[in-house]
């Protein structure tokens, strides 16, 4: 691997988690996993479409990934990006690469949280600006300093581990070529897969969903679907045994805008501005002091300049009493935004509109929009675009990534700007009865339904499990466990046992970092021994 | 009197991560009861807690301290496991002279505010809030921070 493209891939790196191209969460959901990643990793060191099937693969491993609450469980970027570089550097195959994803990942937390307590520093200086009423020096505090510096942080990290690292593969692949070893490590990449599907299930498998698991892996076994057929099929079962009524719908109908005042002082490019600082930023600084609090802030100022600018009293008090607390899922968090702008507006107008109005709406509403949105987005959107894409990108597809990001985006954004508009044109009643009413919960249960599916698809066409296990008498194989056993009952039935064991384990608290050495060990273990192959 | 299971003081209530795992502790709480002075007279702070509720799947209910000690006081319902929460001191304190009585209290959120000092990351009060927590505990029922199930229990001696 030449300097060239070592820098190129610490860069990019360096990029998927920043806030830049595509916002906080548009950037977090496509350049930043390995399915696209994948893609440009691959067109750095010249093999694409390779490149394309290593990161989707290792993406499957990362489907069940929830970011929420300030947590992040695995972080996938690392596993992917530079999962990649040393497949595609040591000529590995997609197993192997997989084994190699896992270590990887867990450093990739471990930096995460180093981040987020690193940043507390620079809140310290925000809460100065905040008191001082500076709105304008806000995006340093929240963009550009922690940005900057995270930056060179990133960077000679990723640059360390690619260079070095992609060596150290090389001559270790070079050195295990044809060996046991490296067939052990391709058996243990097989199973890996499971434990990916089985941390997704964690959030999926319950209730009527349940069932659709088997549903899906008999489809994909006996059937021999692929899983976009599964998807496509499940997708409009699970529409009719859910079922929606008009009821679900209402809150959706056109009303008056009940926000009577309504653009008499903020103009739309006001709000859009607003918005957009907001889905761009609002985790810019996140930390554990206030999460997304300056973010929120920082996001409010183009709405404080338009109703306040100049006039410093009233500027420092808008700072002040927005500066708190704040951590709830991007897009509904736009529509939390919408109402307070609207509510800094009637403020301004004259109507009374008290400190505690704002707390108490923030602070009441940003649990319950975690709670659907997180799920949402992280669980509805992204996983079930990503299984279509793999599957395609799997096939060598190299233009899958590329639409997957551009559908992500239209839904997300075009969802985002949507809620934004409503919160501000009809306020907290409306955002409430939005969420009184069944539809989001219906939505979760289709996708719940979908997903496990899916799942069972998943599992069937990734996760690799074959005894080699055989008896022979003369030349003449007279029984195969593998063959003459378990295809016999259902093809790729291991793979099913093997996921719902892990599955077991992942429910019943063992930490999935845990869980992935155990089934790494026993994987490698078993291919040394050639017992599966 | 009724089975109590839990009691904490946490100015979130029940939204959160943090909230979600203690809902999965041994003891099995399978109701919510808030005791508040101003909440049970906030109609869009009630619909907010009672979404949250419905996403738990978990019954939630939002009383003033007379009738929660009138409610805590009646007979304990088999299988009824409650999880008594406050987002301040005071409430509990009172249940407390009203003769409810509270195995052990934990502290989990209180942020900063006019008024308040702050004493941890998670934790500031008031010197009313400090005299509450004296009260408490010299009412015999003790206090310790402890953020999740899986944390150590600390004591409150560097709030006092």
């Amino acid at each position: 691997m030449s300097v060239l493209q070592a820098t190129l891939i610490a860069l990019y790196y360096c990029l998927a988690e920043s806030p830049w191209p595509f916002g906080s969460m548009g950037t977090w959901a496509t350049i930043d996993r390995p399915l696209v990643s994948g893609l440009f990793v691959g067109l750095i060191l010249g093999d694409p479409v390779q490149g394309t099937i290593i990161g989707a693969t290792i993406n499957i491993m990362y489907l069940g990934v929830i970011s929420a609450g300030g947590t992040l469980p695995e972080d996938s970027s690392m596993a992917g990006i530079m999962g990649t570089a040393f497949a595609l550097a040591g000529g590995l195959d997609t197993n192997a690469a997989l084994a190699l994803a896992v270590p990887l990942g867990v450093i990739g937390s471990v930096v995460w949280i180093l981040t987020m307590t690193a940043q507390c520093f620079v809140v310290q200086l925000a809460e100065k600006w905040v008191n001082e009423g500076k709105a304008n020096r806000l995006m340093i505090a929240d963009v550009w300093l922690p940005q900057g510096v995270k930056a060179v942080i990133r960077f000679a990290l990723a640059y360390v581990i690619v260079y070095f690292g992609s060596q150290g593969v090389v001559s270790a692949a070079d050195a295990l070529n044809g060996s046991v070893v490296l067939q052990a490590l391709s058996a243990m990449g097989g199973i890996l897969p499971a434990v990916g599907i089985g941390m997704m299930l964690l959030t999926i498998f319950k209730g009527k969903a349940r069932i659709f698991l088997f549903l899906g892996f008999f489809a994909a076994s006996f059937l021999q679907l692929n899983t976009i057929a599964i998807a496509a099929i499940f997708a409009g079962v699970a529409i009719l045994v859910v079922g929606f009524t008009a009821d679900d719908f209402a809150a959706f109908h056109k009303t008056e805008k009940t926000n009577t005042t309504a653009y008499k002082l903020l103009k739309k490019d006001d709000l859009r501005r607003m918005w957009l600082r907001w889905e761009y930023y609002c985790e810019s600084c996140y930390n554990y002091e206030n999460m997304q609090g300056l973010g929120f802030t920082n996001a409010m100022v183009p709405v404080f300049n338009r109703l306040y600018g100049g006039d410093k009293e009233e500027m420092t008090a808008a700072l002040q009493r927005h500066y708190m607390f704040f951590n709830t899922d991007h897009d509904f968090g736009g529509m939390i935004m919408g109402v307070c702008a609207s509510m800094e507006e009637q403020k301004k107008l004259g109507q009374e509109v008290e400190d505690e109005a704002f707390t108490s709406l923030k602070s009441g509403l940003m649990g319950p929009c975690a709670g659907i949105g997180d799920t949402l987005s992280q669980v509805v959107l992204i996983p079930v675009l990503a299984v279509i894409f793999i599957n395609l990108a799997q096939n060598g597809a190299t233009w899958a990534p590329i639409v997957y990001t551009i559908l992500f985006l239209l839904f997300f954004y075009g969802a985002g700007y949507w809620m934004m508009k409503l919160g501000y044109e009809q306020g907290g009643e409306a955002i409430i009865r939005l969420m009184e009413s069944g539809l989001f919960k219906k939505v979760i249960e289709v996708a719940n339904i979908l997903g496990c599916a899916v799942a069972g698809a998943l599992i069937c066409h990734y996760v690799t499990f074959n005894w080699t296990v055989s008896i022979i008498q003369q030349d003449v194989t007279i029984f195969d466990l593998q063959t003459g056993v378990f295809d016999a009952i259902c093809p790729n039935l291991m793979a099913l046992i093997v996921t719902m064991v892990i599955y077991k384990a992942i429910k019943d608290g063992k930490k999935t970092s845990w869980v992935m050495l155990v089934t790494m060990a026993v994987g490698f273990v078993l291919g040394l021994l050639h017992l599966i192959g | 009197m009724r089975t109590i299971v839990l009691t904490r003081i946490d100015e979130r209530l029940i939204h959160g991560q943090i909230a979600t795992q203690w809902l999965k502790i041994k003891s099995n709480p399978n109701y919510i009861l808030i005791v508040d002075e101003k909440l049970p007279n906030d109609m869009l702070q009630k619909r907010m807690l009672q979404i949250v509720a419905d996403q738990l799947g978990i019954a939630v209910e939002i009383k003033n301290t007379a009738d929660a000690a009138a409610f805590l006081k009646e007979d304990a319902q088999d299988g009824q496991n409650i999880m008594l929460m406050s987002k301040i001191p005071g409430p509990l304190l009172r249940l407390i002279r009203d003769g409810v009585h509270l195995d052990e209290i934990i502290l989990g959120n209180m942020g900063m505010a006019a008024g308040r000092k702050r004493f941890t990351r998670n934790i500031s009060a008031s010197e009313a809030e400090l005299q509450e927590f004296r009260e408490i505990t010299s009412a015999g029922v003790p206090i310790y921070q402890q953020m999740v199930p899986t944390d150590p229990k600390k004591s409150i001696d560097n709030l006092l």
